[in-house]
């Protein structure tokens, strides 16, 4: 061929190699793009679930998703699934992955269309506090009558007595402050701010033996204005704001000197009957049993016995303070708010959850959605430990927000290895020495083998997005290839070139091969993925290691030439070091 | 016209050309690029959005975040020409 046509060829398929850079280039932003845009739509569908969580911790897991899939289908994506992560019975995250469509025209290569998987993780960080201004309040089930103030007045044990006290502003209770306040909350308020003597005077009297809970016991009745009341409570039990120094505590009837008893409202009961275990750990160890009873409600305590002294050694650590108390005792914020969130129902005004997106690994996720369920199902109080507490979840889920630029800087990585696989198969076809074109073959050989064998491995490979169109368009070319190297073998009169030829024809034969055990995705330009078995990796292997075996055969005299130029510079680079350090 | 006069007038015309086209290049990288910075502007803000939080600053800096409704736009400014023309990209996310 003359200068001029080889000019030619090297300047076609030099246009050949830009276009073809531009394909990849184009395709690569096209998916780069997408999966920025998937991981958007899997981030805002997680948010939207969990914001709906933190507000209503009772959600069902199909509303959530409903929320979520709504989400992902606005921004352009689809649900592919949804997890709710539970530790125990607390719910703590929502789990989505959403695919989304990408499409778009890629230079030469037409109008293409892939799918892009993202995956996202919001967690929720519950809080609540009780009113400032007032007391403990309670979710009485409608009920009204004496049963809700009894459960009213033992709602507010541990709180400190004071004198002439009925309202958070002052402290705490007195006696009578305490009876008042239990039927008002009962929707029974008693008229003005009844002292123990106006109780008396208003009250039917009743014998000991006649006590129902809700009715009222007092000292010094023998005057005619007694100066002390409780309200029994049942079981042999009062609950009474004794005196200064102490709170409101749980004692036994027999216990306070009590020598006259009246009932303030007659009739039956209006109230569900409480748990008599629960009730009675709580008056055993001096605790609120709606607190109580909402632990064991939400499953996070199975034993009141063992739930109540937890509590009441974590009130004794913080008196005064319910919600700490119960953070305390369950060693979990998220977990104590939700109690009291059920303990206290619409009174409590301070229950909020805070959503944040927290990082996500495929393998954890579906490692916290499997231990999660079990547990979740057992429904013990044993943490999975899958998440953090609150305000970890918060630095988190900076920190996922911060990272959300560099994905496209990854993807970009990716597409920067795939270019520079590519400008190595470029540099051994359009390379002028012929050492440096065999040499640029050998390193594209290393890296292919190192790829198959690193696929080995793990049990395979699979085909996506670039690498899969790379493959896709290699594959047809090396089978073509492979025929036109084992005819140049066949023709080829020196042995040198016998070996290349065949040698290359086995590689390019093994490795579409191998390329083509991954079946029918292969040529389905719908599938967004195709999955080559061990045994095509290991073609693949065999046919690069093949090639590399024949480059360094062929180029046996220049390598061995270049080494002993390296090893002549490195001993002369060694002598003037060691005449430069010498003194003599 | 002399074989001299001849390449001046074909140097003028296709450097004008080049010009042009270096310029019209400039500007659909220019729109590209904010295109893309509006988009991932977009994606940060309307997590931040959702979750309830301020769009921080620097997210601010170079574009107009606005919500409307339950969408984001993000309107990033383009310059074009050196500032001889101006242009916006826009991007939107639907939020929660």
């Amino acid at each position: 061929m003359s200068e001029r046509g080889q000019i030619s060829v090297a300047a076609v398929g030099a246009i050949a190699v830009v276009l073809l850079g531009a394909v990849l280039l184009g395709y690569l932003s096209m998916v780069a793009a997408g999966g920025g845009h998937a991981q958007r739509a899997a981030d805002l569908a997680a948010v939207a679930a969990a914001t709906r969580l933190a507000a209503d911790p009772g959600a069902t897991p199909a509303a959530l998703r409903e929320l979520a899939a709504d989400s992902a289908r606005r921004n352009g994506a689809r649900l592919v699934s949804f997890d709710l992560v539970r530790d125990g019975p607390v719910p703590r995250a929502v789990d989505v992955a959403v695919a989304l469509p990408v499409g778009g025209t890629v230079p030469v290569a037409g109008r293409q269309s892939h799918q892009v998987d993202a995956r996202a993780r919001a967690g929720v960080a519950y809080s609540a506090s009780l009113p400032a201004d007032s007391f403990r309040p309670i979710d009485l089930h409608g009920g009204r009558g004496p049963l809700a103030a009894v459960a009213a007045a033992e709602a507010q044990v541990g709180w400190p007595y004071v004198w002439g006290g009925e309202s958070r502003a002052e402290g705490g209770f007195d006696c009578s402050g305490l009876v008042d306040y239990a039927y008002a909350a009962a929707g029974d308020p008693l008229p003005g701010r009844p002292t123990a003597a106006d109780l008396w005077q208003d009250a039917r009297p009743v014998t000991a033996d006649e006590l129902l809970p809700g009715d009222l016991a007092f000292v010094g009745t023998a005057s005619g204005a007694p100066h002390h009341v409780g309200m029994y409570v049942g079981g042999g039990m009062m609950v009474v704001a004794p005196h200064t120094g102490a709170d409101v505590r749980f004692e036994p009837l027999e216990a306070g000197g009590w020598d006259g008893f009246g009932r303030l409202f007659d009739g039956a009961p209006v109230a569900a009957g409480s748990d008599p275990a629960v009730e009675a750990a709580a008056r055993a160890h001096q605790v609120p049993p709606h607190a109580l009873a909402a632990e064991l409600r939400l499953g996070l305590a199975t034993d009141p016995d063992t739930a109540a002294t937890a509590l009441a050694a974590a009130m004794r650590r913080h008196p005064g303070d319910l919600a700490a108390a119960l953070g305390d005792a369950l060693g979990d914020g998220s977990a104590a708010a939700l109690v009291l969130r059920s303990a206290s129902g619409v009174g409590l005004h301070g229950f909020s959850g805070v959503v944040r997106l927290l990082p996500v690994a495929a393998a954890a996720v579906r490692a916290a959605a499997a231990t999660a369920a079990p547990t979740a199902d057992a429904g013990g109080p044993e943490p999975t430990g899958v998440l953090e507490s609150g305000e970890k979840a918060v630095e988190r889920g900076v920190e996922q927000s911060d990272h959300l630029g560099s994905r496209l800087s990854l993807q970009a990585a990716a597409g920067f290895k795939n270019l520079t696989r590519f400008g190595l198969t470029a540099a051994a076809t359009f390379v002028p020495d012929p050492h440096l074109r065999d040499l640029s073959t050998l390193a594209g050989a290393t890296w292919d083998g190192v790829e198959s064998g690193l696929a080995l491995t793990r049990g395979g490979v699979e085909l996506a997005g670039p690498s899969l169109w790379a493959t896709r368009l290699t594959t047809p070319l090396g089978i073509g290839f492979s025929a036109l190297f084992a005819y140049q073998a066949w023709t080829a009169r020196r042995r040198d070139d016998r070996i290349w030829y065949g040698a290359q024809a086995a590689s390019s034969a093994l490795t579409a091969a191998g390329a083509m055990t991954a079946g029918t995705d292969l040529i389905m330009l719908g599938a967004g993925s195709a999955e080559v078995p061990p045994v095509g990796a290991a073609l693949m292997l065999a046919g690069v290691t093949i090639l590399a075996a024949a480059c360094v055969y062929r180029e046996r005299h220049w390598l061995a030439a270049g080494a002993g130029r390296a090893a002549g510079a490195v001993a002369g680079a060694g002598r003037s070091l060691a005449d430069a350090l010498n003194p003599f | 016209m002399s074989e001299r006069g001849q390449a001046t007038i074909e140097l003028v015309v296709c450097a004008g050309l080049a010009a042009i086209v270096a310029v019209g290049i400039q500007a659909v990288l220019v729109a590209w690029a904010a295109q893309g910075r509006a988009q991932g502007i977009a994606d940060q803000a309307a997590v931040v959005v959702a979750e309830g939080r301020p769009v921080p600053a620097d997210l601010r800096r170079d574009a107009t975040i606005q919500v409307r409704a339950h969408t984001l736009v993000v309107t990033v400014p383009v310059r074009l020409a050196g500032g001889l023309a101006h242009t916006s990209a826009v991007a939107r996310a639907a939020l929660p």
